[in-house]
Formats: C-alpha cells, sequence, structure tokens
C-alpha cells in the first residue's frame, strides 16, 4: 500500500472560530491509482491534499507512506522525504517566474544527491517532450500561456519520477478543451510511468477521468467510488 | 546544492530593480564617501608629515639635553658644543645632512607696529641639505645680514623687499635686545603658520646677539632612509653625549593622536553607513520575503528544507551588499585615482571657514591609496548585509507552507 491515512483530524482556529476542516477521514491509496477528490468548496479538499503532502500538520491520525508514519517525522526528514517522493502540481501553477521553464523542471533534480548536469539535462528534455514543450526551454513563465505553464508545472512534478503526485484543482483556471488535455495528459503519465496521481476537482468532466473518485463533505468522505472506470 | 542556493539567491536580486537600486545606490554613495574620506585623510597625514619633516624636523633632531619643550625658545636650550654634536654625527654613514638651528621669540617692529614673531637662526647651506625651505624663498636671496619674512607676515606689517625692521627680544643673560634687520627675502612657503609668523636670519648673527656664540637649539639630520630613522638616531644617541636625539616617529607621538582621532571618525562614519546599509537590506528582504510567499511555499512543497530557504534570503542580501558596496569601491578608486594624481585644493575650499582641521600645512592634498580603504567596507557591507538579512530570511524559514501556499 503506497498510502494509509487513518482517522485524520484537522482544526483551524481562527480566533474564536474553530473549523473542522477534516474529520475522521481514514482511505487507502494503492501504487498506480488516478484518484480524485471532488466535492464543495470548503469541504476540505486542499487540507486533505496538504496534510498529505506533509505541507500542513493534522492535529490527530496517521499517515503512513509506504507502512511508515511520516506526520511523526521531523521538519528535515519531512522535507528530504517531499524532494524525494512527492510531486506537486498547484492550480495556480507556481512557477519561478526568474526561472527559464528547463530551470523550473529541473530545480527538482537540484536538490536530489545524485544530481549529475548532463543526466538532468537529458531527463528535463525527455519530460519537457512528453508534456509538448518542446522548444520552450528557454522560456520565462510569463511569455507562456496558462495551459503551458501547467505542462511546466507537470513536468517539474515528474521530472524525478515520484512516488505520488498530488495536484489541487490542476485544471480550475484552464478553460476546458486545455483542462481536458492536462488531465489526458497525467493520464498518459500514469498508464506510462505507473505514477500515482492524487487530484482534487471542481470539474465533473475531471472526475469522469479519474479511476477512483473521493467526495468530499464538511470535511467528511462522503462516497469513495473505485468502480467508476473510463478511459 | 550550495551554489544552487546562490544562483537563486542571485536571480532573485533582479526581480524587484527599483528596490535593489535603491539599497545599491545608498551602498554606492556610502562606501565611496568613506573610500573617499579615508584616502582623503590618509592623504592630510602624509602631507602634513612630508610637511613636518620638511620644513621641521628633519628625520631626527638633536637638542640639549636640559632642553624643556614646555618652554621651546627658552635660552636655556641652547646647546654650546653644537659643533662638536654636528661633527659626530656626520661620522655615521647614513647620515646626509645636518643643519643647526636657533630658535627663539622677539617682537618685531617697523616702527608703527609690532607683532610676536619666531626668528629661526639657519646657516643656508647646511640648512638645505637637509630642508627644503630654501625654495621658497621668493623676491630676493638669503643675506647674513638680513631676514627672509614671511609673506604674510610682510604683507601685514605692510614690508617690501629692502625695507628695514627690528626685532626685540632676551639674550641668554636675559637682557632686552634690539636687532635692526632688514627684508632680504619673502618666505612663500605650504605652511600657512610660517609664512604668518616666521622669520629667517644667519645662524652666526642669532647666535651672536644671543650672546651664546657657535651654539644651537636644535640640530636637524636628515638620514638616506626615512624609515629606519629610528635606528639612526639610536646609534647617534651611542656617539654623542649630553644632548637628546629623537627620530621624527618618535617626536611625532602628538601628531600620530590627531591620525588615530581622524581615524575614529571614519570608522564611525563607516558604522552609520553600515547601519544605514543594514536598514535597507532588512527592508528589501522583508518586503522580497512578503512578495514571495506563494514561491516560498512552493520551494518548501518541492523539497527544499527550511534552512535552504532561509540561505536563499540571507545570500541574496548578502549579494546585495557585496555587489553594491564593491560598485561603491570602483567608483571610491576612480574618484581616489582624481584625487591621488591631481588632488583637492583644500586651501580653497577651507578658505573663509577658518579651520584647518590641526594640520596647518599644506593646500593641495592629494589622496593616498590603502587597499585597506576597500577591502574593510566591502567585506563589513557584506557581513552586515547577510546579518541584516538573517531575521527576515528566518520569516521565511519559519512561514507556514500550506499558509503561503494559500496566498494569491
Ligand atoms: N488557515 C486557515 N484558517 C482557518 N480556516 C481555514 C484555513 N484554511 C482552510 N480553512 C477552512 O477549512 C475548511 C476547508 O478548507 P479547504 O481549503 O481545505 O477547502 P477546499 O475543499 O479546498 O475548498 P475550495 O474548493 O474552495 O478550494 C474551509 O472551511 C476553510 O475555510
Ligand atoms: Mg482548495
Amino acid at each position: 500500500m503506497l498510502l494509509e491515512i487513518q482517522n485524520l483530524e484537522k482544526i483551524y482556529v481562527a480566533g474564536e472560530v474553530r473549523v473542522n476542516a477534516l474529520k475522521n477521514i481514514t482511505l487507502k491509496i494503492k501504487e498506480g491509482e488516478f484518484t480524485a477528490i471532488a466535492g464543495p468548496s470548503g469541504s476540505g479538499k486542499t487540507t486533505l491534499l496538504n496534510c498529505i503532502g506533509l505541507l500542513d500538520h493534522p492535529d490527530s491520525g496517521q499517515i503512513l507512506f509506504l507502512g511508515e508514519d511520516i506526520v511523526s517525522k521531523n521538519p528535515k526528514e519531512q522535507a528530504f522525504l517531499r524532494r524525494q517522493n512527492f510531486g506537486f502540481i498547484f492550480q495556480t501553477y507556481n512557477l519561478i517566474p526568474v526561472l527559464t521553464v528547463a530551470e523550473n523542471v529541473e530545480m527538482p533534480l537540484r536538490l536530489l544527491p545524485s544530481y549529475e548536469k548532463e543526466t538532468a539535462r537529458q531527463r528535463v528534455s525527455e519530460v519537457l517532450t512528453a508534456v509538448g514543450l518542446s522548444g520552450f526551454e528557454d522560456r520565462k513563465p510569463l511569455e507562456i500561456s496558462g495551459g503551458q505553464q501547467q505542462r511546466v508545472s507537470i513536468a517539474r512534478a515528474l521530472v524525478k519520477k515520484p512516488k505520488l503526485i498530488l495536484a489541487d484543482e490542476p485544471t480550475a483556471n484552464l478553460d476546458s478543451k486545455t483542462g481536458e488535455s492536462i488531465i489526458d495528459l497525467m493520464l498518459k503519465i500514469n498508464k506510462e510511468e505507473g505514477t500515482t496521481f492524487l487530484f482534487s476537482t471542481h470539474d465533473t468532466m475531471v472526475m469522469d477521468r479519474a479511476g477512483r473518485l473521493i467526495l468530499l463533505r464538511d470535511g467528511e468522505i462522503h462516497e469513495d467510488s473505485k468502480k467508476r472506470k473510463r478511459k | 546544492m550550495k551554489s544552487y542556493v546562490l544562483s537563486l539567491a542571485a536571480k532573485n536580486i533582479l526581480r524587484n530593480k527599483r528596490r535593489t537600486v535603491l539599497t545599491f545606490s545608498m551602498l554606492v554613495f556610502g562606501v565611496s564617501f568613506y573610500i573617499l574620506l579615508s584616502a582623503l585623510f590618509e592623504g592630510f597625514d602624509r602631507a602634513a608629515f612630508e610637511s613636518i619633516i620638511n620644513f621641521e624636523s628633519g628625520h631626527i633632531k638633536a637638542r640639549s639635553d636640559k632642553y624643556d619643550k614646555d618652554f621651546p625658545f627658552d635660552p636655556e636650550n641652547f646647546m654650546e658644543n653644537s659643533s662638536a654634536v654636528m661633527e659626530s654625527i656626520r661620522k655615521d654613514p647614513s647620515v646626509l645632512g645636518v643643519a643647526p638651528r636657533i630658535l627663539f621669540s622677539a617682537e618685531m617692529d617697523n616702527g608703527l607696529d609690532d607683532t610676536p614673531v619666531l626668528v629661526t637662526g639657519i646657516d643656508p647651506q647646511a640648512d638645505d641639505s637637509v630642508f627644503g625651505l630654501g625654495e621658497y624663498f621668493t623676491d630676493g636671496s638669503f643675506d647674513p645680514t638680513g631676514a627672509v619674512v614671511g609673506a604674510d607676515l610682510a604683507k601685514e606689517m605692510s614690508l617690501y623687499p629692502g625695507d628695514p625692521f627690528y626685532i626685540t627680544f632676551r639674550t641668554k643673560a636675559g637682557a632686552y635686545y634690539s636687532l635692526e634687520l632688514w627684508v632680504a627675502a619673502l618666505l612663500k612657503s605650504p605652511d600657512p603658520a610660517g609664512n604668518k609668523t616666521r622669520i629667517f636670519i644667519d645662524i652666526a648673527l642669532a647666535s651672536n646677539v644671543l650672546g651664546t656664540p657657535g651654539a644651537a637649539t636644535e640640530i636637524a639630520v636628515k638620514t638616506d632612509n626615512l624609515k629606519t630613522a629610528a635606528k639612526t638616531a639610536e646609534r647617534l644617541r651611542k656617539r654623542t653625549s649630553g644632548v637628546s636625539i629623537q627620530s621624527w616617529d618618535e617626536m611625532s607621538h602628538g601628531f600620530t593622536q590627531t591620525m588615530q582621532t581622524k581615524g575614529k571618525m571614519s570608522q564611525i562614519i563607516l558604522f552609520f553607513i553600515l547601519i544605514i546599509a543594514m536598514i535597507g537590506i532588512v527592508n528589501t528582504v522583508l518586503i522580497s520575503v512578503f512578495e514571495k510567499r506563494k514561491e516560498i511555499g512552493t520551494l518548501k512543497a518541492i523539497g527544499f528544507s527550511d534552512s535552504e530557504v532561509r540561505n536563499i534570503f540571507v545570500l541574496e542580501g548578502a549579494i546585495v551588499g557585496f555587489i553594491g558596496s564593491l560598485l561603491g569601491a570602483l567608483l571610491g578608486a576612480l574618484f581616489n585615482a582624481y584625487l591621488s594624481t591631481v588632488g583637492l585644493d583644500y586651501g580653497a575650499i577651507m578658505e573663509g571657514l577658518g579651520d584647518d582641521m590641526g594640520i596647518g600645512f599644506l593646500s593641495i592634498v592629494r589622496t593616498t591609496w590603502n587597499p585597506e580603504h576597500y577591502i574593510v567596507p566591502v567585506t563589513l557591507s557584506t557581513l552586515a548585509s547577510a546579518l541584516a538579512a538573517y531575521l527576515p530570511a528566518r520569516r521565511a524559514m519559519k512561514m507556514d507552507p500550506a499558509e503561503a501556499l494559500r496566498t494569491t
């Protein structure tokens, strides 16, 4: 099992207000799954993804990654885990504007102890080709379209071959056609490289492509359907 | 990895050009100002030293061992055995020139007015072998029956070359004596005090009228090497007796003190430059951290550790400090290249201000070249900038990534 989440709770306290963003979440994700998390705004999708990605700390519960509890690790070990095993895709792409497309994609490789310039360059050009952006290496993020930026961010998440890619509403800022091509790209990578994807979405078209759909409501799992199977 | 963090920091600097330019210009201005000031102070010191050595002290000076520095013109300070002392001094191989001088104070009288003057009895040939004074005699030449009068003094007393005047003084025996002299030449030296207060007469005449024939109040020595003058002085002490012998650096304690005061002044200026630079850097990096919250969240998601995130911002500050102060050093060097060759007309600037910063001599000052003036501010600016960036950088480090990523 790639990921096992047990009784996850997250409570935000803002002044007098306590928001129970995640309530008793328990779920398992197998390697190679392509899972969508859906639910109304404020249902806890981002919070759940952030907790799994170790960007946010749950108040209680466990997250096991490859059987190992990762919540209790210290920040340095967590950073190390992220750089080795997790890839992130954000709704707003979050590319570093001063770096070129190639430099943005190369970034996660630079953090690895195995970094070597020439192999890194080859891998970057390989993933940029995979996301259909070969030839865009030297552009700056602001010189390409939103859809292209999201492809760069997918390439960045993909470049180190992580075990798990977490994507928070990767298509929300894109028109439906571009959004569809992004999901198709993620599906292709999932099929070809076996990378596990866990992503949140509001878009029914995107939900339809998912191999599994988890529906959140008020911080709880309302529905978990593994049956849906579509191309 | 470290070089990667450095390159990321460097790329960030070009991000907000206006802010970076502002911090840069503060550093550039501050550091170049510091460099010029230090070079100028040192230029003053060097020129003043040269003047003193060239007109006043020589490399080494011998005086009577009864010499009382609180009463420098007291007749008790006369060396009766001056020719014997000079003979022994001349025997040292390092000695190039020996000049006896008699110094005493007198009242100068032109028939209408009188004014206090400092009279120096010199042996013109011997004097030229030690001092450079003779070069500044104008409108006539030295004459054993007359006097060379400071140009400003002559003007004040309405005396022109050829005019007679009197000086009145006490002899060694304590009696008042008036001596008639005439203006044989004027002194226009780079030493404004000398031009205002001094007259020069023949040493034989001076010692005779003072009642101490053949005596001198001081014997100035020129050696073959200014730097080893103290060693030469040490040898001369062994050769002579009844006299006290000091090299220029042993004599110039008081002067070294004014130098140190000026050194402190430039240190204080450097301190303020650093404070201002640090405030600029804190501000720059703080805004930079605030603006880049989302990027900070992204970097952490990608797997940058907290300390790596912090170092990006610390280095950003350090690079701004380094490049800014380096540009400042270059600008300072550029100005200094001009001021060290052409020089600064200090006299013209200070005229009317009535301030000579305790230097007294010279009017054109040439700045010096001292690597310390460049290395110190650049190093300190870089370190201070890194230090200043540290606090805001810690905020970046402590930033909660989930929170940071939620910012739009
Ligand atoms: N830092 C915070 N402080 C207080 N409350 C928060 C904070 N972050 C999230 N919340 C609350 O937690 C709940 C879950 O938020 P979350 O962002 O996970 O929802 P979401 O499903 O991602 O919503 P959306 O579809 O709008 O992105 C919401 O009620 C939100 O207001
Ligand atoms: Mg969300």
